[in-house]
């Protein structure tokens, strides 16, 4: 048997060793014995889908070439899954709690359920994919073409169409019976996960073998082996650092974005926990997968034929040695690898392609609603199955157009670089609340033309696409449209170039729109859900519902979902409720996860617009939104009024109970001014009746005693009189019933009089008056004669009451430029402390002094200050009594003033 | 009864810190990796690519006993029992 045979035999074999592990799993998860299916360690194994048949072999044939550099595919990796706390574990529980399908759901999904945006990632996906597939399809038919030429045929060479149209058919068959075997509300599919576990073994055992056959059977050992690799054309070390950081940010971000990874890492996955597993387990199996690379790629450059295709050194290394077996199992591993890259890529984008693309359309088209006839069903599996015979076909043409030749090994970092355009409005939807719907679009967008122009059309040779005169001279002959030099950037490798260009343009259009733009209220329900998943509840807040019928719901369900899920998915929810039957209310709880459910098999959006349709067209709509906004809003304000109110109240409270002590205390007052007043009024009263008495009844008197007693009785009444006077002025003042009587004088005449009042029936040696006469030129317009009497009153009491060997009153006047101040000091022994604060109060007579005053005139000079807009204060601390009057500036008329600095009185 | 009560409150703290500071060195270690695969940008004239494979290696196999050792410190309740809360 010829190895070329005996390869077809094998691989045919295992195609049906992988049919049968396919089956076998799915058979095993359907009769509920797939636990042991959902191990960690499975679920390592299947994110491995990441080394495709372009690592397998292309590592190798990188190391060859450029050395170390092929490393950073793996490290870019191994960060993001060591440090799968930031990222992955937001991404995974996203997923769960969202039932996001893919990549395109998932984004479509945060912003807003918007489905232009799921529509442009699924095509950008699809783009960025098919090259990809291209490339597996490739690698499957020059590695047979390799084998063949061992085997001494030359004809394969024609036949490689032949090769990738078989592979390809053949992959379709199994994607479709496997993929889309059933239309699982997870979308999670044991059979294919299975099978690429078992893939997943057989490419690491394959690599490892050829590995350590390498090692140990041609170079002789670890040492000779290091020796050996410093000997070779890839001896030193040469990191490039641009391409190094690039290459490593670019599969990190690949191995978030790539769809089939987003379809393993967290579509597929069973628990959150078995990320704790594979956070360390898939480092180890690509640092595994990669730790024999450099010997092999050295032992191939040293003992293969100049001029041999270093991408197939995997395979050709054991070939040469005449390892048949070896090169069988190698080719497996590269089988494995291709094959398990193109199943898990054609049942992501298909899903992408049915639940974005197809059913959008299918809803519009025939209305959409489930009382229509026709299974939705069926509808979904068919664009399904469409779906994925479509993706690897476009996988083929691809490779036949292309012509299967070197153009296409350098697809793989360019598709990275494609796909890695939907990672900010990915991260920045998941982290950043204030992303918005067209930030992503744009940003994407953006993304995606420059990744376009600068990467995707110029990696096409030979101008296919673009043609030469614009990848030299840039876009319509503009030198900074150069495709390779954007904006004038040169000097870069054109990958860093077109990285850093597209990656740091897309995330800066992201960043800005997003700030100016508003999201819609969906939106920022999303957007809630979604960043703060960890703390939100799995429930979406999405129908107000209501309206609906729950007969239609179930119609439609069981068409999207399948009879019998639905079935238990409404018996539970129904039973949840306390509703015996199969038809639950439709409550807001209810038709959200009923929309998650359906959202499994069709997509967010086409699930929402579904239910919505049902629900007679009542989903959540801005109007309903502002509606509840305004509601709580007007609550708001109803509420802050309240509030008011009550402190409104408080306050009035508070006065009244100020009011009534303030009452209390003038009902004290009055009743303490009455009995003042009647004593008052009786002292004299009774003086003035008991010698009119004597007057009247006693008949023999002296008229020397007659006069005496008549003069008493006159100066009591004078006394009365001048009581009744003061009192009623008192009243007046007190009362605001006085008005003032405004002239005009200088306060030197002013004070000139009432100095000259005062000594009426004094003896003027008595007293001496200090004054300044040049501080007095002051103009004063205000009433005078009131004024006149609060001055006299103060002499007349300094006269009084100042108890000095050698009485003396100071008056003094001081002008600044608020007010004017007069005071008057005499030398006496002045007013205690406690009497200081009686003196202005009615009635007030200090110590034991019997003048004969009623004790109101400083009650009534303070009344007539406060008429004046002034004050009247005892001054402490001034070696006798001291009294300050203060004016306001508004009394003292400046203009005449002016006149008066020149006039000498 | 009151010292029982007691000391479970001070084991149950002493744990909740200790997941804690197991997730903050989970959220640093992707940093470490990246300044320690970002080393050979630093490396200014050529190295034998045997030394820098090693040290690559090496690298690696730190990050992954890292990853091991912090996955098993977390363990398997703690992220869905003590944590959700806390980001």
């Amino acid at each position: 048997m010829t190895p070329l045979n005996l390869l077809i035999l094998v691989c045919m074999s295992y195609v049906v060793l992988l049919f049968l592990v396919a089956f076998a799993a799915e058979r095993a998860a359907l009769r509920g014995r797939g636990a042991w299916m959902s191990q960690p360690l499975v679920y390592t194994l299947s994110l491995s889908v990441y080394c495709t048949a372009w690592t397998f072999y292309g590592a190798v044939g990188n190391a060859a070439r450029s050395g170390l550099e092929f490393l950073t595919i793996y490290l870019g990796p191994t960060i993001v899954m060591v440090g799968w706390w930031w990222v992955l574990r937001k991404l995974v529980r996203i997923g769960r709690s969202q039932r996001i399908t893919s990549v395109a759901d998932l984004i479509s999904s945060r912003f807003g359920k918007s489905n232009l945006l799921a529509v442009c990632v699924t095509l950008l996906a699809v783009i960025g994919t098919t090259p990809y597939i291209a490339l597996q399809l490739q690698s499957v038919t020059l590695s047979f073409a390799a084998f063949a030429e061992a085997g001494g045929l030359n004809a394969p060479v024609t036949d490689s169409n032949a090769t990738a149209i078989w592979v390809a058919s053949g992959l379709a068959l199994f994607t479709i019976v496997f993929g889309t075997r059933n239309l699982d509300v997870n979308e999670r599919h044991y059979g294919v996960v299975m099978a690429i576990a078992v893939e997943a073994v057989v490419k690491l055992c394959a690599l490892l073998a050829v590995g350590i056959f390498v090692v140990w059977g041609v170079s002789g050992g670890v040492s000779e082996t290091l020796q050996r690799i410093d000997a070779s054309a890839i001896g030193m070390a040469e990191i490039h650092g641009g391409r190094w950081a690039a290459l490593t940010f670019l599969s990190g971000a690949a191995f978030l974005c790539l769809p089939r990874m987003f379809q393993v890492l967290v579509v597929e996955n069973e628990d959150e926990s078995h990320l704790q597993t594979a956070s360390w387990a898939f480092p180890v199996y690509v640092m595994l997968i990669s730790l024999f690379v450099i010997p092999i790629a050295v032992v191939g450059l040293q003992t293969l034929p100049e001029g041999s295709n270093p991408d197939l050194f995997v395979l050709t290394v054991p070939l040469s040695q005449g390892r048949d077996g070896l090169a069988i199992l190698s080719f497996l591993g590269g089988f494995s690898s291709a094959t398990s890259m193109v199943i898990v890529a054609a049942i992501a984008l298909s899903t992408m392609v049915s639940n974005h693309i197809v059913m959008p359309i299918w809803v519009r088209v025939t209305g959409g609603g489930a009382s229509m006839s026709g299974d939705v069903r069926n509808v979904v599996l068919l664009a399904r199955r469409l779906a994925i015979a479509g993706v690897v076909f476009l996988g083929y043409l691809y490779f036949y157009l292309s012509g299967g030749g070197a153009a296409l090994t350098s697809i793989g970092l360019v598709s990275f670089a494609g796909v890695v355009q939907v990672l900010p409005a990915m991260l920045g939807g998941i982290f950043w609340r204030g992303a918005t719907r067209m930030g992503a679009l744009s940003g994407l967008l953006c993304g995606f033309l420059i990744w376009l122009f600068t990467l995707f059309l110029p990696s096409f040779a030979g101008g296919v696409f673009l043609p030469d005169t614009v990848v030299q001279f840039g876009l319509f002959g503009l030198d900074w449209l150069r495709p390779q030099a954007l904006f004038g950037i040169e000097g870069l490798d054109p990958l860093v170039h077109a990285v850093l260009l597209s990656m740091s343009i897309n995330t800066l259009v992201f960043v800005l729109v997003s700030l100016i733009t508003l999201p819609s209220p969906l939106e920022q329900l999303q957007g809630a859900q979604f960043v703060n998943v960890y703390q939100h509840s799995t429930q979406q807040k999405s129908w107000s519902g209501g309206v609906a019928q729950s007969e239609d719901l179930m119609v439609m369900a069981q068409r999207i979902l399948g009879a019998s899920e639905a079935q238990a998915l409404f018996q539970s929810a129904a039973a949840r409720q306390g509703v015996s039957g199969y038809l639950p209310e439709p409550s807001e709880e209810f038709l959200a996860e009923l929309e998650r459910e359906m959202a499994g098999s069709v997509g967010a959006a086409t699930a929402h617009a579904m239910v919505g349709q049902i629900i007679g067209g009542t989903p959540v709509t801005v109007h309903d939104l502002m509606a509840v906004a305004d509601e709580t809003a007007q609550m708001k304000v109803y509420s802050t009024e309240l509030e008011k109110k009550s402190q409104e109240l408080a306050r009035t409270a508070l006065q009244l109970r100020d009011a009534n002590t303030k009452l209390t205390q003038l009902s004290v007052q009055k009743d303490a001014f009455l009995s003042q007043i009647s004593h008052e009024l009786r002292t004299p009263m009774s003086s003035i009746r008991a010698f009119s008495e004597i007057l009247r009844g006693v008949e023999v008197l002296s008229p020397q005693e007659q006069v005496r007693y008549a003069s008493i009785i006159q100066e009591e009444t004078i006394r009365l009189t001048r009581l009744l006077d003061d009192l009623l002025d008192l009243s007046v003042l007190e009362n605001r019933q006085v008005s003032l009587n405004v002239s005009t004088g200088s306060l030197r005449d002013l004070l000139d009089h009432s100095v000259a009042m005062a000594r009426v029936g004094r003896d003027a040696a008595v007293m001496q008056i200090q004054r300044n006469i040049a501080d007095e030129r002051i103009w004063l317009c205000t009433d005078l004669d009131r004024l006149n009497q609060v001055f006299l009153n103060l002499i007349v009491n300094a006269h009084k009451y100042c108890d000095a060997a050698e009485p003396k009153l100071q008056i003094t006047v001081r002008q600044s430029a608020q007010q004017l101040t007069i005071d008057f000091i005499d030398n006496g022994s002045g007013i205690s402390n406690e009497d200081q604060n009686l003196i202005f109060e009615k009635f007030s007579r200090i110590g034991g002094h019997e003048s004969g005053g009623a004790g109101l005139g400083l009650a009534i000079s303070r009344e007539i200050l406060q008429r004046l807009q002034g004050d009247i204060t005892y001054l402490p601390g001034q070696n006798g009594a001291a009294f300050r009057i203060r004016l306001p500036e508004s009394v003292v008329g400046g203009v005449a003033r002016t006149d008066l600095s020149s006039t000498d009185y | 009864m009151m010292t029982s009560k007691a000391s479970e409150y001070v084991y149950l703290e002493r744990r909740r810190y200790r997941t804690r500071r197991v997730i903050e060195a989970l959220k640093v270690l992707p940093v470490l990796g990246l300044i320690l695969i970002g080393v050979p940008l630093l490396w200014t004239e050529g190295v034998k690519t045997s030394e820098a494979m090693i040290y690559f290696f090496s690298v690696w196999m730190v990050l992954v006993l890292a990853a091991i050792w912090l996955a098993r410190r977390l363990g398997a309740s703690a992220i869905e029992k003590t944590l959700e809360t806390d980001n």
